[in-house]
């Protein structure tokens, strides 16, 4: 937080007043500040910088499928508020599944659908006067139009999706999951997974019916009992969690996850600061490992 | 259930291929081996169609059957091989057995491309279509009379000789019921002989399957979870195909239909035990537990029970707690005490601030302001803090002496809150005031357009706060700047609580916010049927507030979904205030609640002389709380 920042408002308090009277223009004259900023400091100190961030993503068939039936949308914007703009990303992977281009259309209806949603209901709507959307809401409707989307386009046949997306909003991360593919925090200290997998072998792992070992050779570990159009009405999995800036949030499909054990993946977005690099790393890796399945990682970074 | 790789022999045919099976199904009239005549079609399963057929060598009497078809139909050679042999082993299984709940076996023989298999014809439904051909729960007495004959069926089959025979797909769809009420189990076509410690592949129905099948394992035991599964969806009408798999021992079948009774609980809830060993040994165990259980209900004992049952509920509404002292004010006391080093602080309407023994109640001094006294004190830079209608916001040492005042325009009805050497109140002037410390010093201000009678949150420099413009506010706490605003549809008199980057909130519009503190956006909303004046409280995982509809609320804090609400006979002003094990909230009842933080359920209540609108202090196992009867009472928590 901004407890270091020297008293008085930092130089954007034009910047606050102009944006009060566009986004709140029932903004209140306020008293005037405590200390004005002095005269004769030079005009860099003043420089202000809204919080950015730094995204990377890769994606990869690996070695033993001709296609590529995983989907990703990434979105990078700020949005203003009273006091200083916040950070906004949108991450999303999505893995089809289902017999000829099936898995491919499945996956990329839902990414569409659901990213469609989220930005006119929740992006747009917070350049206006208010944004009265319950992010929860956005989200599980995004996913709802999803599932309706492809139910509609592939009913009766095999076919469905996992989507996992990621809203970021200033430090915070709302996760909104269907399937197996994952969502991790992952810091110097080892990774965390925020996502549970709608697979029965997870729910078997989690209450003490298969070992982890069991668990990743078990013959339908990749057999999910909740996935996007499959059902005319689903319920995702909704998450937050906060992000700090020593961590990297990490999206990915099975095919990275199912070929890397957790140290590995750790190891590799720590040795690469760069998410771009280390993407490309994790792919490289994947694909050493095996690449048996169709790969995709995203990397966020909060920058300083 | 989607595979991304689908294991053979529990493959789902698609709609598609279901038409093209219909397409093929033989026309009614169709004659087969020159004997039986079909008359239609009774469903359409994965390998083929069973039609209801007769029997033409009775001439004279019209002796039905159902014939069980196997179409070559399915692309890949393996799972037609599987359903192959399935489909024999059915017919030779059901040769070697007889049972009046086992369908008899009449013949069994190949022709054109199709083999069939010719069946006693049960005349009745079957238990997923009674499920879906009614409403309401089904009687309890009836399923339990329809479990001890699948019991008596289940043991039966796993005392066949040479080897038991494993059922291995119990389900509602498998179980008919006769128009007679007799039970009969349809669908032999994965029951097996059980070897010992031979694996297998997992085969079965998500949802009622144990998790030893899917170790591709099954044993008599096996059979009693799949009935446990059984017996759960038809007293529930909650499908486990649809729900998480594995969730039965978060979903108690009493929590879903309350006239359950206790004991038939208990022996589904064994049933669906997870480890063999936890579960009825035997068929004739479960079916001892369910006689059991109906012997109680008809023994007249429920009754009984019932009453008894009744009985605890009003002495649970009548259990109230020890008084630790009581102390006798000249007005109500409308704020809630600090518990301050040895001393429990409260202000009162007569416009005096008591300081009160923590442990006796003793008087030890008070401080008097020129107003009423609604603001509730807090402690700390070796202060207590105050706010007063006089206008003041008050700083006054341990032993009771003024250390400053500070003037706003306005009666001072929040509470402050004291962070980073700075105080931070509401005034009903609009205005947020931060103060110095240690000086009265005003540092900042902002400016709302109602008056703010919220109390502010401070949490990593940002105080959240809200006002009766229906705004809550997030100003930056050092330099009193916006960070942001969130509008509500009503005044927000409620104060902030922040737990895990989440801001709490309730508002006069009769909702619970939860917004993100970094962004203030509105995560989620719960609505409650009445104003919520109540501040939130929050544990590691939920956040409590009560409203003036006379509830209290749990929700989770994450998804804002309920997770339980308590009535209290009155409006809920007061805020609930947590100890590690309890919950505690004053009403306008009269009363002084205590209630289980997990549950929601009554621990005690005890009786004040008027109603309780302000909140408890807790410290050292005793709860301090003030009443409109002039009282202030320290009771055991």
């Amino acid at each position: 937080m901004r407890l270091g920042v020297p008293k008085g408002p930092p130089a954007p308090w034009g910047i606050v007043r102009f944006w009060g009277r566009i986004f709140a223009a029932k903004a209140r004259e306020q008293p005037a500040p405590a200390a004005a900023p002095a005269a004769g400091i030079p005009h860099r100190a003043y420089l202000h910088r809204p919080p950015t961030f730094t995204v990377g993503v890769a994606t990869h068939p690996g070695l033993q499928r001709e296609r590529n039936e995983d989907s990703f949308a990434i979105f990078q914007s700020t949005v203003p508020r009273q006091g200083d703009h916040i950070s906004l990303g949108l991450f999303i992977v999505a893995d089809g599944m289902g017999g000829h281009e099936g898995g491919k259309v499945a996956s990329e209806l839902a990414v569409r659908e659901a990213a469609a949603i989220i930005l006119n209901k929740f992006f747009v709507p917070t350049l206006g006067e208010r944004g009265q959307a319950l992010v929860n809401e956005i989200l599980g409707q995004a996913v709802m139009a999803a599932n309706a989307a492809v139910w509609s386009r592939v009913q009766g046949k095999t076919m469905g999706t996992t989507l996992t997306a990621a809203l970021l909003l200033g430090r915070g991360i709302y996760i909104a999951h269907i399937g197996d593919s994952r969502a991790y925090l992952i810091g110097k200290a080892g990774m965390v997974q925020l996502t549970s997998d709608h697979s029965v072998v997870e729910r078997l792992l989690s209450v003490g019916q298969l070992t982890k070992d069991e668990a990743r050779k078990h013959p339908q570990r990749s057999v999910l009992y909740r996935a996007v159009g499959q059902a005319e009405a689903i319920q995702p999995d909704i998450y937050r969690e906060e992000l700090s800036k020593d961590q990297r949030l990490l999206l990915c499909t099975d095919g990275l996850w199912e070929m890397l054990p957790d140290e590995e993946v750790a190891h590799l977005v720590n040795a690469f600061p760069n998410p771009q690099e280390a993407c490309d790393e994790l792919i490289v890796a994947a694909n050493s490992a095996g690449g048996e399945d169709n790969i995709t990682a995203i990397l966020v970074r909060l920058d300083d | 259930m989607t595979g991304k790789e689908e294991p053979s022999g529990t493959e789902k045919l698609s709609t598609s291929s279901l038409d093209e099976l219909a397409a093929n199904t033989l026309p009614v009239g169709t004659v087969l081996q020159d004997r039986y005549e079909i008359l239609g079609i009774l469903g359409l399963g994965g390998m083929g169609a069973v039609y209801r057929a007769r029997d033409r060598r009775f001439v004279s009497s019209e002796r039905l059957c159902a014939i069980k078809e196997i179409v070559d139909l399915i692309p890949d050679p393996a799972t037609r091989q599987v359903n192959l042999v399935n489909f024999e082993r059915e017919a030779n299984l059901l040769a070697t057995l007889s049972h009046p709940a086992i369908p008899k076996i009449y013949d069994y023989f190949h022709e054109g491309n199709r083999v069939y298999l010719v069946l006693e014809f049960i005349d009745g439904e079957d238990l997923e279509a009674i499920l879906e051909g009614t409403q309401s729960f089904l009687p309890e007495r009836e399923v339990v009379d329809w479990a001890i004959q699948i019991c008596d069926v289940l043991t039966y089959l796993h005392h066949h000789q040479p080897e038991p025979v494993i059922f291995r797909d119990l389900k509602p769809s498998n179980i008919m019921l006769t128009r007679a009420g007799r039970i009969v189990l349809i669908d032999f076509g994965i029951a097996k002989l059980f070897q010992a410690d031979k694996k297998g592949t997992m085969v079965g129905t998500e949802g009622y399957s144990p998790p030893e099948q899917y170790k591709g394992m099954a044993e008599p035991r096996s059979d009693i979870y799949a009935l446990g599964a059984t017996l759960h969806h038809l007293l529930t009408r909650s499908d486990p195909r649809l729900e998480t798999p594995f969730t039965f021992q978060e979903r108690l079948p009493r929590a879903i239909n309350p006239n359950l009774s206790g004991e038939v609980e208990t022996a589904i809830m064994k049933a669906l035990e997870y480890e063999l060993e936890k579960r009825p040994a035997s068929a004739e165990e479960m079916k001892r537990l369910l006689l059991n259980a109906l012997g109680t209900e008809s023994a007249g004992i429920s009754r009984s029970a019932l009453l008894g049952r009744l009985a605890t509920v009003t002495s649970l509404k009548d259990r109230t707690t020890q008084l630790v002292w009581q102390f006798n004010c000249e007005e109500e006391v409308r704020s809630s005490p600090a518990a301050v080093e040895g001393l429990v602080v409260v202000g009162c309407y007569d416009n005096n601030l008591y300081a009160l023994d923590a442990e006796t109640g003793a008087f030890r001094w008070k401080f008097a302001t020129e107003g009423g006294i609604a603001s509730s004190p807090c402690f700390g830079r070796d202060a207590i803090f105050v706010g007063s209608e006089d206008y003041n916001l008050y700083a006054i040492s341990l032993t009771g002496k003024l250390v400053w005042a500070y003037h706003t325009n306005g009666p001072v009805r929040s509470s402050p809150r004291v962070a980073h050497d700075l105080v931070y109140v509401g005034s009903d002037d609009q205005q947020v005031h931060a103060v110095d410390a240690r000086w009265g010093k005003g540092v900042w201000r902002y400016v709302t357009w109602r008056p703010v009678r919220s109390s502010p949150a401070v949490y990593e420099a940002v105080v959240y706060i809200g006002s009766e413009d229906e705004y809550v506010y997030a100003l930056d706490a050092i330099t009193g700047t916006a960070k942001w605003k969130l509008h509500t549809m009503g005044g927000v008199i409620s104060s902030p609580a922040v737990s895990q980057g989440l801001v709490f909130v309730g508002s006069l519009d009769r909702n619970l916010y939860a917004l993100d503190a970094d962004s203030g956006f509105a995560v989620w909303r719960a609505s409650a049927e009445g104003y919520i004046s109540s501040s939130p409280a929050t544990d590691e995982s939920r956040v409590f507030v009560g409203s003036v509809d006379k509830h209290l609320y749990s929700f989770d804090q994450k998804t804002g979904k309920l997770v339980w609400k308590f009535a209290a006979d009155g409006q809920i002003t007061s805020s609930p205030r947590l100890s590690p094990f309890a919950l505690y909230f004053g009403s306008v009842d009269g009363y002084v609640y205590s209630l289980e933080t997990k549950t929601g359920k009554l621990r005690w209540r005890f009786k004040t002389g008027g109603p309780v609108p302000g909140s408890a202090a807790i410290s050292r196992d005793v709860v301090y709380i003030g009443s409109t009867d002039h009282k202030v009472y320290a009771l055991r928590a």
